[in-house]
């Protein structure tokens, strides 16, 4: 399963690196690329087959492209449209919550600062949406 | 506008002293001139008229007459002329027959009764005229012959001498009888002239048959003696009445001899009552007559088409100057009162254009005024919106911006704590949990400020809210939140609001968060949520008996910059409070607080009802 990959679109940083330090301390497996804004985010989406992206962590703020565009041109994609998105922001704000919902994310993670947790909840929805749920590769019936 | 502070000054102008006592000065003069003004020129006109009318009254008085006169006196001049020398031509024709019959001798009486018969019908106012010379004529048979009838009259002439023969008669003039009175006056008339040797025209005498009659004798000579003389009777009235009976119609016309009235032709004037025929009215002139004789001729103007006196020229022209007069001082009268109005009204009719125009400026002024104020209003709450939206903005940002590293802090913190425990003694483990805390809470701190910051900013979106199931949500997620530590809890009946639904779940989220936080040393905590009934609003409120607080802090609790700067007693609410005001107060309602330090506290927030 080495194949299977999370795209991580974050521009900073020290996000970044608990984020890695994170994946790399709980022993995950996948494979985890990552790029700093969301027109690399969808090049990176266009270059690859869609179905090697299994998870793409979405930040909101960020340069060019910010994270609610991709989200709209993602979800306009054939081909990318079942790829489960998890927005991570640092917004707890209900409003920015409610258009990412909107838009088609399926989760809304606020990023959390704390002292004991440093980049828990990114194990976290790494095991749900890579171990427990099941997406299909495409809407249409088979 | 450049001054706006100046507009004020100038929009008083209407009141101003000397705009008011313009149109006061406007009124006053209208009545004055009303007063004043019209009365010289309309006494000045009746007095002009009325000097008018006396000259024409005096002219009326004056010309007429003297112009009469002259037409008067022309007039008898002419018929003076024309009687004298017509009668005086008859009187010399008398000499031109007696010469006939003295310069040719030959003494024809045929000859000269033919002669004096020619003579006759050309002076028609000589009815007889007869020669009776002293001596004796060549025809001899006629000397001593008895008078004819026909010359009765002369029947008993000077010595008896008188002959038929030598008289001639005008046609149609027969007998005319003569009583013997009157034969010897006229004998003695013709004796006289003989006497005397001079022409006579003699009478006037009245002949019983009723002729009046004139008697002339002219004495014949012979060679400076005495030789008889020439007879003739003289009718002047009727040749008079053919000469000047067409000529002047308009006057009473009179011919005297002497006292006696030999002619008279026209109506006499009446003589008005009391009033004495005018003298001036009437002219006299002499008919001077060979002989010596000398009649008046009397020219009066007949009042036939004259005005009555009672309504004569004079008077007339004065009762209508008079009337004239007035109705022409009335006239001007009029016009000046007219004129004078008219200027009144035309100096009212600028001053209104004026005031108009001043109001108008006016009304422009204020309306500009007005609309620069609107524009400062507009452009001070534009700029000020512009403010709160950049401080908002400005919020925003510096707690988003200083989140990020401050979040890094607290993750790296972490980290440490984490994987590197085991290297550090225990003083190192301290202060890293310390620099981990103060991180924390500044990142607590900010995710406050900025909700607050948010809330501002965000726009409502009102809807129907049942209260009691949100709070019990609500609660819930606060419990878990806190590690399921749950103080005993309980809900009234709540009410249905109209709210935006978010944001109450915020509201509630704070203060219940709140509450749980501050019972947590207390032993039986109790949180209870309830309202109270309220006529224009609904009122809730969250109790707890947890540690309270003192009532001088209540107001502070709210205002979010008082939670910048935490005090023991607020220590640890953040900006919860400040947003629930926030948001409470967007709907339209309050928020206030009961507390007492150690005896709990109970929060209070109320929501306007909709009207249905």
């Amino acid at each position: 399963m080495s194949t299977t990959e999370i795209l991580m679109v974050e521009d900073n940083e020290d996000d970044i690196a608990v984020a890695l330090w994170a994946l790399r301390k709980h022993n995950l497996q996948h494979r985890v690329e990552i790029v700093r804004d969301g027109q690399q985010a969808l090049d990176e989406m266009q270059a690859r087959h869609a179905g090697d992206t299994k998870l793409i962590l979405l930040d909101l703020k960020m340069p060019r492209v910010d994270g609610r565009e991709v989200l709209r041109r993602l979800r306009a994609d054939e081909r990318t449209r079942t790829v489960p998105v998890v927005v991570v922001s640092s917004s707890n704000q209900a409003d920015d919550i409610a258009e990412c919902y909107r838009l088609g994310a399926n989760s809304y993670v606020c990023k959390r600062y704390s002292a004991a947790r440093a980049g828990e909840y990114l194990i976290d929805v790494v095991h749900y949406w890579l171990s427990l749920n099941r997406i299909p590769e495409s809407t249409e019936p088979a | 506008m450049t001054d706006p502070d100046r507009a004020p000054e100038e929009l008083r102008e209407p009141d101003h002293p000397s705009f008011r006592s313009r149109g006061a000065a406007v009124r006053d003069m209208m009545g004055l001139t009303r007063g004043l003004v019209s009365a010289w020129p309309t006494l000045l006109t009746f007095f002009a008229g009325l000097l008018a009318t006396l000259g024409v009254w005096m002219l009326a008085e004056t010309y007429p007459r003297s112009e009469r006169n002259r037409t008067q006196l022309a007039t008898a001049n002419g018929m003076r002329q024309v009687l004298e020398v017509r009668l005086n031509d008859h009187l010399r024709g008398l000499e031109l027959i007696r010469d006939l019959w003295t310069r040719f001798p030959s003494h024809e009486p045929a000859e000269w009764k033919a002669r004096a018969q020619v003579f006759l019908q050309q002076h028609p106012a000589l009815a007889m005229v007869a020669m009776v010379p002293d001596a004796p004529t060549s025809l001899g048979a006629t000397a001593g012959a008895s008078p004819s009838a026909d010359l009765a009259l002369f029947d008993d002439g000077p010595a008896g001498r008188e002959s038929t023969e030598l008289v001639a008669r005008a046609p149609g003039v027969s007998e005319w009888k003569v009583g013997r009175e009157l034969s010897e006056r006229l004998r003695e008339a013709r004796r006289r002239a003989v006497d005397d040797q001079r022409a006579s025209l003699d009478g006037p005498y009245l002949a019983e048959s009723g002729q009046g009659f004139y008697q002339v004798v002219v004495p014949l000579q012979d060679q400076d003696r005495p030789a008889g003389m020439l007879c003739a009777l003289l009718q002047p009235a009727p040749l008079m009445a053919t000469l000047i009976r067409e000529a002047a119609p308009d006057y009473f016309l009179t011919v005297h001899d002497g006292a006696t009235q030999v002619y008279a032709q026209g109506v006499p004037p009446r003589a008005a009552d009391g009033e004495p025929q005018d003298p001036n009215e009437r002219i006299e002139l002499p008919i001077r007559l060979l002989m010596g004789s000398t009649w008046t001729l009397g020219l009066v103007r007949s009042d036939l088409f004259d005005m009555p006196s009672s309504l004569s020229l004079g008077k007339l022209v004065l009762a209508i100057g008079l009337v004239f007069s007035v109705l022409l001082a009335g006239v001007v009268h009029l016009g000046q009162v007219a004129r004078v109005r008219a200027r009144a009204l035309a100096i009212a009719n600028r001053e209104l254009r004026s005031q108009i125009v001043s109001t108008a400026v006016a009304e422009g002024r204020v309306r500009r005024v007005n609309e620069s104020l609107e524009a400062r209003v507009a452009e001070r709450t534009r700029a000020l919106d512009e403010v709160v939206n950049e401080l908002e903005t400005f919020n925003y940002s510096v707690s988003h911006d200083l989140r990020s590293p401050i979040g890094a802090i607290v993750n790296f913190t972490s980290i440490l704590t984490e994987d590197y425990k085991d290297k550090l003694d225990a003083q190192g483990v301290d202060i890293l949990r310390r620099v981990a805390g103060c991180a924390q809470n500044a990142v607590t701190m900010m995710d406050g400020l900025l909700t607050f910051s948010h809330i501002g900013q965000q726009s409502l979106t009102p809807g129907p809210v049942e209260m009691r199931p949100l709070v019990e949500s609500v609660y819930a997620e606060v419990a878990l939140a806190h590690d399921g530590r749950a103080p005993a809890f309980s809900v009234g009946a709540l009410p249905t609001v109209t709210a935006d639904a978010t944001m109450m779940r915020t509201v509630w989220t704070n203060l219940l968060s709140n509450a749980v936080k501050f019972t947590a040393s207390s032993p039986e905590a109790a949180i209870e949520v309830g309202s109270q009934p309220a006529p224009e609003e609904d009122v809730f409120f969250v109790r707890d008996n947890g540690v309270g607080f003192e009532m001088k802090h209540a107001t502070r609790l709210f205002n979010v910059f008082e939670q910048l700067h935490p005090t023991p007693q607020s220590k640890g609410r953040g900006v919860g409070l400040a947003i629930v005001s926030r948001i409470v107060r967007r709907h339209g309602g309050r928020v206030w607080a009961q507390a007492a330090p150690g005896k709990g506290a109970t929060f209070y927030f109320s929501i306007p009802k909709v009207a249905a």
